[in-house]
């Protein structure tokens, strides 16, 4: 064997590398397994704020409770119909719009920005505005219309429940099947034709045999979803006296004199162990479907079925599904915003007309200092997640080893967060310290809970970029870092964009970690929201709500512009 | 049994660009007999294929499966696909993932309705065809590229279509296999004698592969012939450039030889070669020459100059010969009669006026 320099030259990098990873895996596993950890501690303590001494108490009190097997059942139902209708929802609105001649297939492209725009607490009050069972909009014009003399629907239900929850995760639902639908070897198809298979025998015999990991993945991700609502089960549950999880940990820590914070950590930690086992199965899921799909270098054109008679109503059909998604509840929060409570359209609505909400809101000094830190969230939140993410990606998918598959790991794991459990997670891990009751708190919980939106597309924006472009960067003598700085950051400065637009509209619409961890001073608009709802003023709600969108919005709209100025720039 | 298509067009449409992927083609494919088509990426030759197998539907034309009209676009016939008795080999294969090798034969065959032991009967048959028995309850992702080909080609013959089509079904396997599978492939068509459409880009397979070869461009067949034929005797330009490696030397035809052979004059030295057209005195005509063709001994034309380089590639020394007019030619030597040709040697290269084929111009 050969001897000499090579091996000394090698050593260094090696352990520069080493030490950058352990100190990415320390930061993503403070915030990720810390909480987790400080949670499962809390569950076995006494009281917030000290860990120990040891004991059962809390779980003997909370497993005790004669109300809990109602509402595990509740939960089940909940969680299991709200993924089901997601699931049929989002998978057929991706068969029509990638397999079909469906008319008007721009609509679709509006699917996947709906979550980032539309809170969820703000499309629940909508709905309760639409469909209580007293003065509800729709309602009364029903009962106009229809010989009956109450309801006749009722959104403070259980059925209520699962139509709000489903419908709002369908576009997750449908951003799961529909690439696997477009990355579908057609010839798999064909096949089956010239082998004498009729259209829909195909469809049954191979199509849908073939995405069920696809649909499989889409209804699991929809039910670790699920398992953490708070903000629907909240607005619409509760009145209804339709009581899940999250809701009863949330009733145990925030109603009475002495929130017992040990009691809701042990409900949690059995919610957070649920759904971590589902992420994981949905992670090793996916994985295999992505090993179902045959590559062959073709350029795919998947068959377009002609829908012949059907595609007129079936475009009408989605068209209702986007006004009863967006636009309905869209045009309720501004109708009532100015307004002093449900009124329908007609001459009293007229005379009731008035800009008082608007002008209540914005001299409210809680919701002023809710807006401000609400701005702050958004975008210092959105700055520090996407600069973590940057390194966690890159470290994730440009080095590979042991290391950095547990950071991978440790990533992903934030999926499964139920926001409300969480946050009192980071409740017990950040009370002892100064941050405790600051914005900065919320800050730090929304980064741990968030991480994985940001990792995600930034790790398949590494990955288009070709290593050698990063190699002869290297080889052109400049050092790891200077490397990452002057080629990799500019190349996937788009992406960081996009990533910071995702999480800034997420954080601006955050309300389960929030409504935990928020304390006089540190309040956030979803949280006013949920106050100003639980008050039954629904006026200053959609006024406040509407606030609440066009920050998003804004936010959203800016990254874009940025971005796009900056890869013109670039190419 | 015999299929023909007769006119077909079609062109694709973006919203930039129309594209003419089939520009009034038509084609007899005897019963029996293995016709491939054959041109480069874009030419139509996929696009005639899919239409045959009516997984593409063309703008006009008529499509016959012997007696029996499949599509035409004035008789308004379009049969389905699956109601056209064929089979099909895909070039990413389509081999469902999803099922084992003993379901994705028995797919066919289970759409027909066929009792549970015949099925068992036939699967059985088509895997051992192909020699595949007992990989029955092999799950089909774990096949290899050559086994995923054969249970492709299982599947395509298991319920005994009367036409085969091949959609460039090697083009996924490495180049040994795929030298291998050629044998396999020719032997097993011929022993089937059964109609079979073969679309491939390259040249070597369909001159193994097919008793016909129809060479496509640009929407159009240009020529057709047996693979013998084709390889020394095209006089279309872009047909001889494309089906094998090719000298093009351009020249003046100066009359014929007594023995019946074209002189051609060019700036090195005369040519007697084969024309399959009368030119006038005096035009400029372009001759070819497989390198192949020319040896050191013999007779015939001779063409002598200085090696420029020469590479030895295994089964020859490829030489290119600087001639007197400065014109480099390709030459492929025997390397079992030739010593080494080196850089700065003169050579005498001989080839046949056989060998020499004037260009239709």
């Amino acid at each position: 064997m050969v001897q000499g320099p090579p091996l000394l030259r090698t050593r260094p990098a090696f352990t520069s590398k080493t030490l950058f990873i352990l100190a990415l895996i320390s930061v993503v596993a403070a915030l990720t397994v810390g909480p987790a950890v400080m949670l499962l501690l809390g569950s076995f303590s006494q009281r917030l704020g000290r860990i120990g001494p040891f004991t059962f108490a809390k779980y003997v009190a909370v497993y005790t409770d004669p109300a809990l097997p109602k509402i595990i059942a509740n939960t089940c139902i909940f969680v299991l119909s709200s993924s089901a209708l997601a699931t049929i929802v989002g998978t057929t609105l991706a068969f029509l719009n990638v397999r079909t001649d469906i008319p008007g297939k721009g609509i679709f492209q509006v699917l996947p920005l709906v979550p980032m725009m539309f809170p969820h607490v703000l499309f629940a009050a909508a709905w309760i505005m639409l469909l209580n069972p007293s003065n509800g909009l729709l309602n009364v014009w029903l009962r106009a219309v229809f010989p009956v003399s109450s309801g006749p629907l009722n959104i403070y239900s259980l059925a209520g429940m699962i139509f709000l929850e489903g419908l709002l995760d369908v576009p997750v639902t449908f951003m799961v099947v529909a690439p696997a639908m477009f990355a579908f070897d057609p010839a798999l198809e064909e096949a089956a034709r010239v082998s004498g298979a009729r259209l829909g025998q195909v469809l049954r015999r191979v199509t849908l045999p073939l995405l069920r990991p696809a649909i499989l993945a889409a209804f699991m991700l929809a039910v670790i979803r699920g398992l953490a609502a708070f903000a629907v089960p909240q607005m619409v549950g509760i009145p209804g006296r339709v009581q899940i999880l999250t809701t009863y940990i949330y009733r145990i820590v925030s109603i009475g004199w002495s929130p017992d914070y040990g009691k809701a950590a042990a409900v949690g930690v059995f919610v957070l162990a649920l759904a971590l086992i589902l992420v994981y199965l949905y992670r090793a899921l996916t994985a295999e479907s992505e090993r179902f799909v045959t590559v062959t270098g073709k350029g795919y054109r998947p068959q377009v079925i002609r829908l012949g008679r059907a595609r007129w109503p079936l475009f009408f059909g989605v068209l209702l599904f986007f006004f009863v998604l967006v636009l309905l509840p869209l045009g309720v929060l501004v109708y009532m915003s100015f307004l002093p409570y449900v009124v329908s359209p007609g001459p009293k609505a007229w005379e009731l007309f008035s800009v008082g909400n608007w002008v209540y809101v914005f001299n409210d000094p809680i919701a002023s200092r809710a807006l401000k830190n609400t701005v702050i969230l958004a975008v210092a939140g959105a700055t520090a997640a996407v600069l973590l993410s940057l390194f966690v990606a890159y470290a994730v998918t440009r080095i590979r080893t042991g290391l950095t598959a547990l950071l991978d790991s440790l990533t992903f794991m934030s999926y499964a967060f139920p926001g409300l459990i969480i946050g009192i997670g980071f409740m017990w891990f950040l009370v002892r310290t100064p941050l405790y009751g600051t914005v900065w708190a919320l800050l730090l919980a929304y980064v741990g809970t968030y991480l994985p939106y940001g990792v995600r597309p930034l790790g398949s924006a590494f990955f288009q970029i070709h290593k050698d472009l990063e190699d002869s960067g290297r080889v052109c003598g400049a050092t790891f870092l200077g490397t990452f700085r002057k080629i990799v950051v500019p190349l996937v400065t788009p992406g960081a964009f996009s990533a910071w637009a995702l999480l800034a509209a997420m954080f601006v619409r955050e309300l389960s970690v929030a409504a935990v961890l928020a304390r006089p001073g540190s309040e956030v608009l979803s949280v006013q929201v949920l106050k100003y709802a639980y008050d039954g003023l629904w006026g200053r709600v959609s006024a406040l709500g509407i606030v609440m969108i066009f920050l998003s919005s804004t936010l959203v709209a800016g990254a874009s512009i940025l971005r796009r100025r900056l890869s013109r720039g670039l190419y | 049994m015999e299929v023909e298509v007769t006119h077909l067009t079609k062109v694709f449409r973006t919203k930039t660009e129309s594209v003419r992927a089939l520009d009034g083609v038509s084609l007899l494919c005897p019963s029996g007999k293995v016709l491939s088509l054959l041109g480069p990426s874009g030419c139509g030759k996929t696009t005639l294929l899919r239409s045959i197998a009516g997984l593409e539907e063309p703008d006009s034309g008529e499509i016959r499966f012997g007696e029996r009209v499949v599509w035409s676009k004035e008789k308004g016939i379009n049969v389905p696909p699956e109601q056209r008795g064929i089979g099909m080999v895909f070039q990413s294969y389509a081999i469902w993932p999803h099922m084992t090798v003993f379901e994705n034969v028995a797919f066919p065959l289970r759409i027909k309705k066929l009792s549970r032991a015949e099925i068992e009967c036939r699967v059985r048959a088509a895997l051992a065809m192909v020699q595949l028995s007992g990989f029955e309850n092999r799950p089909a992702t774990r096949l290899s590229g050559g086994q995923q080909q054969r249970v492709a080609l299982a599947r395509a013959l298991v319920s005994e279509p009367r036409v085969l089509l091949f959609d460039e079904p090697l083009s996924n396997l490495d180049a040994k296999l795929r030298e291998a599978t050629r044998h396999e492939l020719r032997a097993f068509l011929l022993e089937l004698g059964i109609t079979a459409i073969y679309v491939t880009h390259d040249r070597a397979e369909a001159l193994a592969i097919s008793d016909e070869i129809a060479v496509m461009n640009m929407g159009k067949i240009v020529a057709r012939g047996t693979p013998k034929e084709l390889y020394f005797f095209a006089d279309d330009p872009f047909v001889a450039d494309f089906i094998g490696r090719a000298n093009f030397l351009k020249g003046i035809f100066a009359g014929l030889t007594q023995d019946g052979f074209a002189e051609i004059r060019c700036s090195f030295g005369t040519l007697k070669c084969v024309a399959s057209q009368d030119f006038p005195l005096g035009r400029e005509v372009t001759v070819l020459i497989r390198p192949e063709s020319f040896t050191l001994e013999g007779e015939g034309n001779v063409l002598s100059g200085k090696v420029v380089s020469a590479i030895f590639t295994g089964e020859r020394y490829e030489v290119q010969v600087r001639l007197d007019d400065e014109t480099v030619v390709l030459a492929e030597l025997e390397p079992t009669t030739v010593s080494a040709p080196k850089p700065g040697d003169l050579l005498k290269l001989k080839v046949r006026p056989q060998w020499c084929r004037v260009l239709r111009s």
